[in-house]
């Protein structure tokens, strides 16, 4: 799950249409559940504002930043 | 041959591998739950321990910023909606604002200089809110604000012409003939 999140993430910063789609689509139901109490054209505001917004975050989404597994076991050993 | 940082790193693995049952760490968990990551780490004695080292660190990457990615997509989610809420509740605050505004027209006697176009526009409620018959409210939907602005005054708050065009700022002829047009405009709705 989190692996293919990694390569999604990837192809979406290349700009591949269908991987922010998938991506998008794992969130659909905490998206239904944060509009239910809109009304339907409020509803497809913030969905729409919402995929513009993710994919916006996942562009600038740095994935360097995680520590190296040896690291982080260093801290468990502790 | 193994350099004293890949020493190290072997280590820190196989105290991992022998520890893996003891750890309370719950992304760390996580992680060894997935059983090709698990089996990869017992296999960090074998002939190839390099490329597990490598698998390993790999994996471990993808797992840990797969789920912070997770984590901060979904807390962007809750804001970003938490925002929009508040802003969709404000404006309904405005549109109560509107009609107090309204309120304030009425009061305001007539023939008062002061210009309040805005209060105007908004004023325009007041004539829809009023319609009895859904056909006129259909017909009155497809004015142009002006027209709208001007029949509202002169029918709701029972404004003059002349008055009309004294608060709008425009000659009594224009508000005669938009009169005239906005109700020949609905008469041809209507029918």
């Amino acid at each position: 799950m989190n692996d293919h999140m990694f390569e999604l993430v990837r192809k979406i910063k290349e700009d591949d249409e269908e991987a922010i789609e998938e991506f998008v689509s794992t969130f659909t139901p905490k998206i239904i559940n944060k509009t239910k109490n809109l009304k339907h054209h409020d509803k497809e505001d913030l969905k729409q504002e919402l995929t513009i917004e993710i994919t916006k975050a996942l562009k600038r989404f740095n994935t360097d930043k995680a520590p190296e597994l040896d690291d982080y076991i260093k801290k468990l050993k502790r | 041959m193994i350099t004293k940082t890949d020493k190290q790193i072997f280590d820190n693995i196989l105290w991992l591998r022998e520890n893996q049952d003891k750890v309370h760490d719950s992304l760390m968990l996580n992680y060894l739950k997935n059983e090709r990551n698990r089996k990869l780490l017992n296999e960090i004695s074998s002939l190839n321990s390099e490329q597990v080292i490598e698998a390993l660190n790999l994996s471990f990457k993808k797992f840990y910023t797969g789920l912070q990615i997770t984590k901060y997509i979904s807390q962007l989610i809750d804001h970003y909606s938490g925002n929009f809420y508040r802003k969709k509740s404000r404006e309904q605050h405005h549109h109560i604002f509107a009609i107090d505004d309204d309120q304030a027209i009425l009061d305001t006697p007539i023939g008062d200089s002061q210009t309040f176009s805005d209060e105007l526009e908004l004023s325009k409620r007041f004539l829809l809110d009023q319609v009895g018959s859904f056909k006129i409210y259909k017909a009155l939907l497809k004015l142009t604000e002006r027209q709208l602005c001007i029949l509202n005054l002169h029918y709701f708050h029972q404004l003059s012409q002349k008055e009309i065009a004294f608060k709008l700022g425009v000659s009594q002829q224009l508000v005669s003939k938009t009169i005239k047009s906005a109700l020949e405009k609905i008469r041809v709705e209507i029918k």
